[in-house]
C-alpha cells in the first residue's frame, strides 16, 4: 500500500509572526501541523499492517526541513518538498492545484491529509485536491480501514450523532483527526536513518505550473486584515478539596451554560 | 606444630586446591567482565586512597546502623587477623617464626592475643547477625540459605580454631600460651582435665575442621552474596569519583553499537564489579522512595538480578580454561580472548524484565538515596538511567505522557509548553527592573564609547540569575522568582537574566533517558552562555544547579554556578542583607515553626545541607524542626528524575508519604529550595487537608520567600509591597 501524507510546516504554535502584515512568517521555526502528524502516524500503522511505503508531500520554503525530517525520523521512507519564491502567499485554491500537480507525479493508493492546520485553519486544500483529480473525498476519519484486495477503503467520520461508516474506492484522499491516534515519538535510530532518506526538491518549472498562476497576485482571496488573537484571561486555579471544589468547578461550568 | 596434627602435610595441599579452585572461579567471573564494554579507570589517585580508607577500612557507611556497624566491624577485622594464624598453620608456622622475631616475641604476643580477642567479637557478632536474621528481621535483610551458610562458616571457623589451639596449647604447650587470652584458660577448663590421646584426637578434629572449613569457604565464596570481602576493595578503590550528579556522556554520532544500555554486554565491566560486590544488604532498598511508596522497584534486587544475569552468561564457560584463552599469549585481543566462550545469548538478553521489571526503570526518582547508602558504593543511578536511555533513544518506549513533556521541550524549550514569549512574565509589575543580558548589551555603558561591545559592560555584571522553567511558567515558583529578585535588589546586586534567550537546563530530558533532546538544550544554552560569559550563574532549582555546574562542561561549558540558598547565605553573612521582621511584616515577630525538606539534587548530590538552614535562621521569628530523614538522608519529595512529569499510578504517592513526614514535625510552615520539591509538597498538603490528616494554613514556601518578606524595609522594597504581591498572585 502506497500512502502520500500531505504535510504542512506551520509556526509554533503561540510564537506565529506575521510578515507585511498578513501573511505568516516561515522564515523560521517551523514544526509540522498537529492533525498531520495524527494522519502520518495512521499512514506508518497502515504501512506497518500492510506492507508499502508512506511518502509525504510538503509545500513550503525551506525551513520546513525540519518538520520534513521529522516525519522520516518517525518512519516516512522519502519526502517530496515543492519549493519555489513565487509560492509565497498561495491562497488554498492555489495550494490545492500545485499539490494536485505534484500528486500526479507520484504513485498511491491513499493521500492523507490533516482535517486542518493550525495556521491557516481553512480546512479546504484538501477537498480541492480530491475535486482537482476526482478522488472520493472521506473527511473528519477517526478511523482508516483499507481492503488493498477489494480496492476499497472504510473510514469512520466524525457526525454530530456518532460516527458515519462511509466506504470508497481507491485511490482516495482521507482527512483525518487527532482521533487517529497520539503520533509516535521518533528514536535515535529513526532521527539517524532519516539523515540518509531522499528529499526531492521539485520547482513550479518541474511541475509545469506558470508561476504567474500562484502566489498571492493570482489567488482568489485577499486577507484585508490580520489581527492577533486577544490575549487569555487568567486561569481560575480551584483549590480545594475535591467535595468543594467539584462544586466549584460545576458552578463554573452552569454559570457559562457549558453544562 | 606440624608433628602435633595427623597427615599434616596435606593441609597446605588441600589449602593450595582450594586457592586455585577460588581463583579459576574468579578468573571465569572476569570473563564475564572482558565482554562488557570498558570503564573510565583509575584517575585522582589521591581521592581513591582516601575513599578507600573511608569506605573500605574505616567503613564510615556501615556506622549509619550503629549496631551493624559494630557488629560488621567485629567480623571484618576479626577476619583480617585471623588470616594471618590461618597463613601461619597452612606454612608449617612460618608466619610465627617471623613474626615471632623482633622485640623478643611481643610482635607475636600482640598477634595472638588480639586474635584470641577478635575471634571473641566475631563469635558475638556471628550470633546477633544469626539473632537478626532469623529473630528480629529487618525488612530491609533477604534471608537466604546462602547468607545462614556464610554465618555457619565463620561461626565454625572461628570455633574450631579457638578449640583447636585450646587443646594444642593444653596438651603440648606453647612459649606464648600466655598471649592466648581466650584459648589458653579454654583449654585449662576443659582439655586439661582429659587423657593425653582424648586431647590429641579432639585436637586433631578441631584442627582438620578448621582447615577443611577455610577451604570449604574459600571454595563456596565466588558463588555466594558474600563475595564481597574481595570485591569491595577493588569497588571502592574504582568507584565513581568527582560530581556525583555527573551523568556519563554519550557519543550520539557513534553509527555502531547500542544507545545506552540494553543487555549486560551494554554495561561497563566496573557495573558487574558493582553487581558483585552486592551482599544483599538492602540499605539501598531502606532508603528507596519508590520501595517505602509500594512501587515495584527495588535498587537490591535490580542490582542481584544484573549479577544473576552475569552468571547466567558463565554457564558452559570451563572452569579451567584452554591455552587459547590465556591472555599473556598476546596482550592486545587478550580481552576478545578472554570473553571467547562467555554465552552471547545471555549477554544480549534484554536487562529490562529481567533483572528489574519495565515499570520499575520508570519509578525511580534518580534521588540518590541508593548511592548515599550503599557501604560498597555501587552506582544504580547510572545504571538506571542507561536502561532509560536504550528505551527512549531506540525503541520510543516509555509512558505516554511524557511525549508531551518531550515535545514542549523541544518546541517551546520548556517542558510547560509555554511560549518563550512568556519566560519574563513573573517579572512584570515588580517595581524595580529586571534587565535581561541582551538589553544590557545593547546599553552604552558609562564611560565606554558608542563603540563598545557587551564585553566591556560585563564586569559590571555581579550575577546571572538562571530563571529556570518553573519560576518562569509555573504560577507558585513565579512568586519564588520575584523574591530571589527582591532580595538581589535589596543587596544591590548587579544582576541580569536571560529571558527569552534561556532554554530549559535539560536536566528532566537527561534523567528521562532522552540524551539527544538534552544534548540539544544543553548545546543551545552553552552557545547562549559563551555569548555573555557570566562571571557567575545564581539559579534556585536544585535541578539546573546541578546540570549547569557538573554536565555543561562535557559541552564545553564551564562556568562558576551557586544555588540560591548558598548566595542568600552569604549576602546575609556578608551583611548586605537583613531580615529585620518576620514575614508577616511584624519588627517583633510572633514565634513560628518551620521544617525544612532538603532537595535531592542539593543536599545528596551537592552537599549542600547548612546553606539553606543558614538562610532561614537569618529569618526572625523561625523555629527549626528538623525532619528525621534530612540532609543526605533526605526522602526524595517524588518529582526528580523527570517524574514531574509523569504520572505516579503504582502504590503510594511519594509526596503524600513525605508530607506525613514533614506533618510529623508539628511544623506550621515546609520550607523548601526547590521549585519541584515546592510544587510536591504543597500538593501534598493539600492533598493530606483534603483527606483530614492535615489542619488548613500549613503552607509551602521557598526559602527566598521566607526571606525576601522580612528584608528591612530601607532596603530596596518595604515588606508590605512583597506581601500585597504574593497576595495578588494567590488570588490568581
Amino acid at each position: 500500500m502506497r500512502i502520500v501524507v500531505l504535510l504542512k510546516a506551520v509556526p509554533v504554535v503561540g510564537n506565529e509572526k506575521l510578515v507585511d502584515g498578513w501573511r505568516v512568517d516561515r522564515s523560521a521555526g517551523l514544526e509540522a501541523n498537529g492533525n498531520d502528524e495524527y494522519v502520518l502516524e495512521a499512514a506508518l500503522k497502515l504501512v506497518e499492517a500492510h506492507g508499502g511505503e508512506v511518502v509525504t508531500l510538503t509545500m513550503g520554503p525551506h525551513p520546513a526541513l525540519e518538520a520534513i525530517r521529522k516525519a522520516l525520523a518517525m518512519g516516512a521512507a522519502r519526502a517530496v518538498q515543492i519549493v519555489d519564491d513565487a509560492l509565497a502567499g498561495s491562497d488554498a485554491l492555489a495550494t490545492g492545484r500545485v499539490l494536485a500537480a505534484a500528486l500526479a507525479h507520484l504513485e498511491y493508493e491513499l493521500v492523507l491529509a490533516g482535517a486542518d492546520t493550525s495556521d491557516g485553519q481553512g480546512g479546504v486544500v484538501g477537498a480541492a485536491i480530491a475535486t482537482r483529480l476526482g478522488l472520493p473525498y472521506l473527511s473528519y476519519a477517526a478511523s482508516i480501514e483499507p481492503d488493498p484486495a477489494a480496492g476499497i477503503v472504510r473510514v469512520r467520520r466524525i457526525s454530530p450523532t456518532g460516527y458515519d461508516v462511509l466506504e470508497a474506492r481507491l485511490p482516495a484522499l482521507i482527512a483525518g483527526t487527532q482521533l487517529l491516534g497520539e503520533p509516535r515519538y521518533p528514536s535515535l535510530r529513526g532521527i539517524m536513518q532519516a539523515r540518509s532518506k531522499e528529499i526531492a526538491t521539485w520547482t513550479l518549472r518541474d511541475l509545469g505550473i506558470d508561476p504567474a498562476s500562484v502566489g498571492p497576485a493570482a489567488s482568489q482571496t485577499v486577507v484585508q486584515e490580520a489581527t492577533p488573537p486577544p490575549q487569555r484571561a487568567g486561569a481560575t486555579v480551584v483549590r480545594e478539596a475535591p467535595d468543594v471544589a467539584v462544586e466549584r468547578i460545576v458552578a463554573f461550568l452552569v454559570s457559562r451554560r457549558l453544562i | 606444630m606440624t608433628s602435633q596434627i595427623p597427615l599434616y602435610p596435606l593441609a597446605p595441599v588441600v589449602f593450595t586446591l582450594a586457592v586455585i579452585a577460588f581463583a579459576l572461579q574468579m578468573a571465569r567471573h572476569l570473563r564475564v567482565f572482558a565482554a562488557t564494554r570498558p570503564s573510565p579507570l583509575g584517575d585522582r589517585i589521591g581521592e581513591r586512597v582516601r575513599s578507600l580508607l573511608v569506605y573500605a577500612i574505616a567503613q564510615v557507611r556501615m556506622f549509619r546502623d550503629p549496631r551493624a556497624g559494630v557488629m560488621h566491624a567485629a567480623i571484618f577485622w576479626g577476619f583480617v587477623v585471623l588470616t594471618i594464624g590461618t597463613a601461619n598453620r597452612v606454612t608449617g608456622g612460618l608466619v610465627q617464626a617471623v613474626l615471632a622475631w623482633p622485640v623478643d616475641g611481643w610482635l607475636w604476643r600482640i598477634v595472638v592475643a588480639l586474635g584470641n580477642l577478635l575471634a571473641l567479637a566475631v563469635l558475638v557478632a556471628v550470633l546477633y547477625a544469626a539473632f537478626r536474621r532469623l529473630v528480629t528481621r529487618p525488612a530491609r535483610i533477604t534471608l537466604s540459605r546462602d547468607a545462614l551458610l556464610i554465618l555457619v562458616l565463620i561461626g565454625g571457623i572461628v570455633s574450631s580454631e579457638l578449640l583447636a589451639e585450646a587443646f594444642r596449647l593444653a596438651r603440648y604447650g606453647d612459649p606464648f600460651a600466655h598471649a592466648s587470652l581466650v584459648s589458653w584458660p579454654l583449654g585449662q577448663l576443659i582439655a586439661a582435665p582429659l587423657a593425653p590421646a582424648a586431647q590429641e584426637a579432639i585436637l586433631a578434629v578441631a584442627w582438620w575442621t578448621n582447615i577443611l572449613l577455610v577451604s570449604a569457604f574459600l571454595v563456596y565464596l565466588p558463588g555466594s552474596k558474600h563475595l564481597h570481602i574481595a570485591t569491595a576493595f577493588f569497588n571502592t578503590a574504582f568507584r565513581k569519583i568527582g560530581p556525583r550528579g555527573e551523568l556519563p556522556a554519550m557519543n550520539l554520532e557513534a553509527e555502531t553499537g547500542t544507545f545506552g544500555v540494553r543487555a549486560v554486554a551494554d554495561l561497563g565491566w566496573k557495573d558487574l564489579l558493582d553487581a558483585f560486590t552486592c551482599t544483599e544488604c538492602g540499605r539501598c532498598q531502606a532508603q528507596c522512595p519508590a520501595w517505602a511508596t509500594g512501587k515495584p522497584l527495588n535498587p537490591k534486587t535490580f542490582i542481584m538480578g544484573l549479577r544473576q544475569m552475569a552468571v547466567d552468561a558463565e554457564v558452559g564457560v570451563p572452569l579451567v580454561p584452554g591455552l587459547r584463552a590465556v591472555p599473556w599469549v598476546r596482550a592486545a585481543d587478550a580481552r576478545g580472548r578472554l570473553a571467547a566462550g562467555v554465552s552471547t545469548e545471555a549477554l544480549q538478553r534484554p536487562i529490562v524484565d529481567t533483572a528489574v521489571p519495565y515499570d520499575a526503570v520508570w519509578d525511580c526518582v534518580t534521588c540518590g538515596a541508593c548511592v548515599e547508602a550503599c557501604p560498597v558504593t555501587i552506582e544504580h543511578v547510572d545504571k538506571i538511567v542507561g536502561l532509560r536511555r536504550n528505551l527512549v533513544l531506540e525503541e520510543s518506549r516509555f509512558p505516554p505522557e511524557v511525549t508531551a513533556a518531550f515535545t514542549n521541550m523541544e518546541r517551546y524549550g520548556n517542558p510547560w509548553g509555554q511560549p518563550r514569549s512568556a519566560r519574563l512574565d513573573w517579572a512584570k509589575g515588580l517595581p524595580f527592573e529586571v534587565p535581561t543580558l541582551a538589553d544590557l548589551a545593547a546599553r552604552p555603558s558609562g564611560g565606554a564609547g558608542p563603540g563598545s561591545s557587551a564585553r566591556d559592560d560585563a564586569p559590571a555584571l555581579e550575577v546571572l540569575y538562571w530563571v529556570g522553567c518553573a519560576a518562569a511558567f509555573d504560577d507558585r515558583n513565579r512568586r519564588v522568582a520575584r523574591a530571589v529578585v527582591t532580595c538581589l535588589h535589596a543587596a544591590g546586586v548587579r544582576f541580569a537574566v536571560l529571558g527569552q534567550e534561556e532554554s530549559c537546563s535539560g536536566d528532566p530530558a537527561r534523567r528521562m533517558g532522552n540524551e539527544y533532546l538534552y544534548q540539544m538544550l544543553a548545546q543551545t544554552n552553552v552557545e547562549t552562555l559563551e555569548r555573555y560569559r557570566p562571571p557567575l550563574i545564581l539559579t534556585a532549582c536544585p535541578h539546573c544547579f546541578n546540570t549547569l555546574a557538573h554536565e555543561y562542561p562535557q559541552f564545553g561549558g564551564r562556568y562558576d554556578v551557586v544555588h540560591h540558598s548558598a548566595y542568600l547565605a552569604r549576602l546575609v553573612a556578608e551583611g548586605r542583607l537583613r531580615a529585620v521582621a518576620d514575614e508577616r511584616g511584624a519588627a517583633v515577630p510572633a514565634r513560628r515553626s518551620v521544617t525544612y525538606h532538603d532537595s535531592c539534587y542539593l543536599t545528596r548530590y551537592n552537599g549542600v545541607v547548612e546553606e539553606p538552614r543558614a538562610v532561614l535562621a537569618a529569618v526572625p521569628g523561625l523555629d527549626l524542626r528538623e525532619m528525621e530523614r534530612r540532609g543526605r538522608e533526605s526522602f526524595c519529595c517524588g518529582a526528580g528524575g523527570g517524574r514531574m512529569w509523569m504520572e505516579e499510578r503504582r502504590g503510594l504517592r511519594i509526596n503524600a508519604e513525605r508530607t506525613r513526614q514533614a506533618l510529623e514535625t508539628g511544623a506550621e510552615a515546609v520550607a523548601t529550595a526547590c521549585p519541584f520539591c515546592l510544587v510536591m509538597m504543597r500538593d501534598g498538603i493539600a492533598d493530606a487537608v483534603g483527606a483530614g490528616t492535615a489542619r488548613q494554613g500549613i503552607e509551602t514556601i521557598d526559602i527566598a520567600e521566607l526571606l525576601a518578606a522580612g528584608l528591612a524595609p530601607t532596603a530596596g522594597l518595604a515588606p508590605a509591597a512583597v506581601r500585597a504581591m504574593a497576595a495578588e498572585e494567590g488570588q490568581r
